[in-house]
């Protein structure tokens, strides 16, 4: 056993083993030379020094060679963006030390509009580390002995940590031996340290391990963290869980409200712009004290000829206590694909995005904004009439099959 | 008093009396005041809703009863509106289950009734319009109307809707004694066999005879002198002669009416129809039949010119009257089209509004008390609320509402095809 | 790796999988309505007065404050009228996406259910019979469908070559989808001349008092599985 690998994993680090990462705890390449020299399968060993080593394993040679190259590709990439954000702070004609990244993705934003609707397909510019994918270093050294212990699982990472997570949990239930007093039972005790967070997700996982997992692998883990945070003693572990917990923000967030205007004749009022559902474009005023009168396109709710339209677009009202106590004024146009056995198609989606923007108006007036939003009335509906397909009648339907 | 003295008068009357309707929440009523008794006697027994009124005779209708139900004697009714569809169908059917003949005493009826007595039987007739949104009231209106002149003695001429004469109608003959004229043969006979129910008391206690030879055929004659009943009874025998006989029927009142002999009121619902291009009648030789070539239609238009004197024209016009095509707007000018304009002008128009929010709550306190309000929400304040906002204070769509208390999904506001009359109950 | 193998046979490990798989909350009045372009993580609205109120009450109201919220469909308001069943009775009735005309057919059958009972009430004078007749058309759906749900039916089941007839509990929710499939199938069965929502009330008001067509299928379908009693057993062997 070499001095310098010695108890490593006791060190309790469930990072992937990379000489790189260790940072100088490199295996020498003079104990290589010594080694038995393989004269069939061997390679002639391109050191940097020059001298004539020993010859080295097919598969490490290799790998030295891919991470000498990733390497130098990473390199030049690096070398070319800082060079291409200096350019672009030129073109933009900004200050090259304070061009943040948010300033280089409006400016590639502004240069190559796309029109594309993946967000990732469209073109961007951002350092070489996060656009390409880490790779794993070299697993084994020069003379083919891996650096893991837990290599041969052929997921050496992930089985380290479900280890670590084992004697984790051993050395808890030292703590608290019998059963009933192992696990929190109250359920408000066993969420209060952890509430307002979840356990990441599998790729996040699968990222931080740089090892594909399967669902299965990440149930079993995810059951296994479970474990240790119901355990009574967790407190002295808590660090480690919390490290695999991404928290959750706050739902309702303040600052996207718009703000209240103040009228001439001292009442409140929001404008509420962009109000829509399906192709249904709406803005909509709310004032505040009023008399429950609604003003749509000119008309009053009898603009909606349909009960379930009026019932959407009062029912935010409704649930605030707020009917009858504010006004209501708003213009909505689109949305008119009538259908021939349907006159009135459209109404509804009108209403909803009036009812969109009633319901944000009210948050930002100072209604119970959780109850809305519980409601589901302060998210906006996002979906459109999927596209046809080729090979399809329509989105999903398939023609009638046929045998002959 | 001149004609255009008159109208202006009465303009003035009707422009004074109508306030101006907000919706104003805040000014209704609380609605503990209108908690009426809690057990529902059966319909003979009088209850003690305060939205009631114990007065039936409408003569003695007035402010006072403002905003309450005054109820139509069993009797009366079926005489008056049962077979004769006085009434719209869905507001039939509410009677029918309730067992009992309620309306609201509104402004406008109040209005009319007071011009209505006003009016000088001397002078030429005065055109009445009642107009407004679709479903604030306007048949309703006119149909207690009717009511109110069975009272006063008037010589009722009712009809009803008169697109029921075009749009389903059953049997078209040619005229035999009008060229390129086409009769109604059903329809005609409905209306005589209704016309013989409501007044025939009326007109053998006048007395009232023919003033003039009739001849149907060439061996069917009416003689002069003869009682005027007479003509009602050739017309339901024969159907083919119905129209002429009606339009003879409407002749003869006229010349009594001027010769003083009787009143007239002739209630008409939704005559903009007889002005509009007709889509839906066919002759039979399959080809769509133009409104000017109907004789019902001529007798109709005829009965409301000014050239007699000694009764009172009503009328309502209504965009549900007409196709979907022609419903841009609910106004008299628009609806009456240059034809109606020319022959109506001058007239007195009568706007007929929604409810207020005090009607509004009336009619869910006499829905609760005869237990048509089953929802045990609705008699809760977010209930009432929500039935006010939801109908936007239109009587039509509140009905419809309380009809299946809110859930509701008014198919369409306005009927496509204006199946009103003929309804989902066959 | 041992460690792990013992673990996942100790029963108190088991019990805890089963319960809550992370920390995030999944409250029974949730429904389990999937939309296929909002994550599982977002959660159904709760848009009812009286479930917002309760989830206060019970203190779980915190919890839901990380969670993100599906947007709410046009149906989901806050009237005070809104019940769930009709809702479901709605879409059942529903074809081709015609919402309106399902509404529609639904108002002209609580109106005949009221027509019908109102009629009922106003003929007899005698108050005990008055107050066994139910007015209100919506306490007569809910008993007219709690009467008409099956609790068990047959399946087949093949065994030794041979396809029995198992009897077999139905769920809650297969439940009520086959008394309101009955209940429409039997509207459907009318003379040609009447209305459907006519017949449907008949047959509601019929099912909320025992008798009637869907109470005959449901009784029926409750005799086929006691007869077929003796291959219960197949179920599980």
């Amino acid at each position: 056993m070499r001095e310098e690998t010695r108890g490593w994993w006791r060190r309790g680090d469930a990072r992937g083993w990379s000489y790189y990462d260790q940072g100088g705890i490199a295996p020498k390449t003079s104990t290589l030379e010594n080694r038995v020299r393989r004269k069939d399968s061997g390679v002639e060993d391109e050191n940097d020094s020059g001298e004539a080593k020993g010859t080295i394993s097919k598969a490490m040679h290799a790998y030295l060679k891919r991470a000498k190259e990733h390497q130098a590709f990473i390199d030049t990439q690096e070398k070319e963006f800082v060079f291409g954000r200096r350019h672009l702070a030129n073109m933009m004609g900004r200050d090259v030390e304070g061009f943040t990244q948010k300033d280089i993705d409006e400016a590639i934003r502004y240069l190559f509009p796309s029109g594309l609707y993946e967000p990732r397909a469209r073109p961007m510019m951002r350092p070489p580390q996060e656009v390409y994918p880490k790779q794993k270093a070299a697993q084994f050294d020069m003379s083919g002995r891996p650096h893991h212990p837990f290599f041969y699982t052929a997921k050496p990472n992930y089985y380290y940590l479900l280890h670590e997570m084992v004697t984790k949990l051993n050395s808890l239930n030292k703590l608290a031996p019998s059963r009933s007093t192992s696990i929190i039972e109250e359920e408000e005790d066993r969420d209060s340290a952890l509430s307002g967070s979840v356990w990441i997700t599998k790729d996040e996982l699968e990222s931080r391990l740089l090892e594909k997992i399967t669902d299965q692998m990440y149930s079993e883990w995810i059951a296994c963290l479970e474990r240790i945070a119901v355990h009574s003693k967790r407190d002295k572990e808590l660090e480690f869980i919390q490290a695999y917990r991404k928290p959750l923000a706050v739902q309702t967030k303040a600052s996207e409200l718009p703000p209240i205007t103040l009228e001439p004749d001292g009442r409140k009022s929001v404008h509420v712009s962009l109000c829509m559902k399906k192709s249904a474009r709406a803005d909509v005023l709310v004032t505040v004290p009023g008399t429950g009168e609604f003003k749509i396109n000119g008309k009053g709710l009898d603009f909606f000829t349909l009960m379930a339209s009026r019932e959407a677009v009062i029912a935010p009202l409704q649930l605030s206590k707020w009917l009858g106590k504010v006004d209501v004024e708003a213009n909505c146009e689109g949305a008119t694909l009538a259908q021939p056995h349907v006159p009135f198609a459209g109404e509804t989606s009108r209403a909803i995005a009036i009812r969109w923007g009633i319901s944000t108006a009210l948050a930002a007036l100072g209604a119970d904004v959780e109850k809305l939003r519980l409601a589901g009335y302060l998210v906006k509906d996002h979906r459109m009439r999927e596209r046809k397909k080729p090979g399809k009648e329509s989105a999903r339907r398939t023609w009638t099959w046929k045998k002959r | 008093m001149s004609v255009t003295m008159l109208r202006n008068f009465h303009l003035r009357l009707v422009k004074t009396s109508l306030d101006k309707v907000s919706y104003d929440a805040k000014k209704s009523l609380p609605t503990r005041l209108y908690c009426s008794a809690t057990s529902l006697a059966s319909p003979s027994h009088e209850s003690t809703g305060f939205f009631r009124t114990s007065e039936t005779n409408p003569v003695n209708l007035n402010e006072k009863h403002l905003g309450r139900f005054y109820s139509i004697d069993n009797e009366i009714y079926q005489k008056l509106y049962v077979q004769h569809h006085g009434f719209p169908l869905e507001y039939r059917e509410q009677c029918k289950v309730f067992r009992e003949q309620l309306v609201l005493v509104r402004k406008p009826y109040l209005d009319l009734k007071r011009c209505v007595d006003a009016v000088d039987l001397k002078k030429p007739v005065v055109r009445f319009v009642l107009h407004g949104v679709f479903g604030s009231g306007k048949s309703m209106t006119l149909g207690s109307m009717a009511h109110y002149g069975y009272t006063k003695d008037f010589i009722l001429i009712h009809l009803p809707w008169i697109p029921l004469w075009t749009r389903y109608c059953k049997e078209i003959v040619p005229s035999i004694t009008r060229e390129g004229f086409f009769d109604h043969t059903i329809n005609a006979v409905a209306w005589l066999t209704n016309f013989k129910n409501q007044n025939i008391e009326l007109i053998q206690k006048l007395n009232l005879l023919t003033s003039k030879d009739y001849q149907w055929s060439k061996r069917e004659v009416t003689g002069q002198g003869s009682e005027l009943l007479a003509i009602v009874e050739h017309g339901i025998s024969r159907p083919a002669h119905a129209t002429e006989c009606m339009y003879a029927v409407f002749k003869e009142l006229k010349t009594h009416s001027s010769e003083e002999k009787c009143k007239t009121m002739v209630l008409a619902d939704g005559v903009n129809e007889l002005f509009y291009p007709c889509k839906w009648i066919k002759g039979p030789d399959r080809k769509p039949v133009p409104p000017t070539q109907l004789t019902a239609y001529e007798a109709m238009k005829d009965l409301f010119k000014t050239d007699w004197t000694g009764g009172v024209v009503i009328v309502t016009v209504d965009k549900a009257a007409l196709h979907p095509d022609f419903r841009e707007s609910d106004l008299p000018r628009y609806l009456l089209k240059k034809e109606g304009w020319e022959l109506f002008d001058p007239f007195v128009p009568i706007e007929v509004n929604n409810y207020t929010a005090q009607e509004v709550q009336t009619t869910i306190d006499y829905y609760l008390e005869r237990k048509w309000l089953q929802h045990p929400a609705s008699s809760t304040e977010e209930g009432r609320l929500e039935l006010e906002y939801l109908s936007t204070r239109n009587p039509r769509t509140l009905m419809e509402l309380c009809n299946s208390s809110g859930s509701s999904g008014t198919f369409l506001h306005l009927p496509f095809l204006s199946f009103r009359f003929t309804g989902f109950f066959r | 790796m041992g460690s792990l193998r013992i673990l996942k046979h100790c029963s108190s490990f088991q019990r805890l999988l089963t319960c809550s798989n992370s920390f995030t909350p999944t409250p029974s009045t949730i429904q389990s309505r999937r939309y296929a372009i909002f994550p599982d993580s977002f959660i159904h609205p709760i848009f009812r007065e009286e479930d917002q109120r309760k989830l206060i009450e019970s203190g779980e109201a915190a919890k839901y404050a990380y969670l993100p919220v599906k947007p709410a469909r046009t149906t989901e308001t806050a009237s005070v009228f809104y019940d769930d069943l009709v809702d479901k009775i709605i879409n059942h009735i529903m074809r081709m996406g015609q919402k309106q005309l399902a509404r529609n057919i639904i108002d002209k059958t609580i109106q005949t259910i009221k027509k019908v009972q109102l009629a009922k009430y106003y003929d007899t004078q005698d108050p005990e019979e008055r107050a066994k007749i139910i007015l209100n058309p919506w306490e007569l759906l809910h008993k007219a469908l709690e009467n008409s749900k099956p609790f068990l039916e047959t399946t087949p089941i093949k065994r030794g070559g041979h396809t029995y007839q198992v009897p077999v509990p139905i769920r809650e929710k297969k439940q009520q989808a086959l008394a309101i499939k009955w209940l429409i199938e039997a509207g459907k069965e009318k003379e040609d001349d009447m209305r459907f929502f006519v017949k449907f009330a008949y047959e509601i008001i019929e099912a909320a008092n025992g008798t009637g067509q869907v109470i005959r299928r449901k009784q029926e379908l409750h005799k086929k599985c006691e007869a077929n009693r003796a291959y219960a057993h197949y179920r599980w062997s």
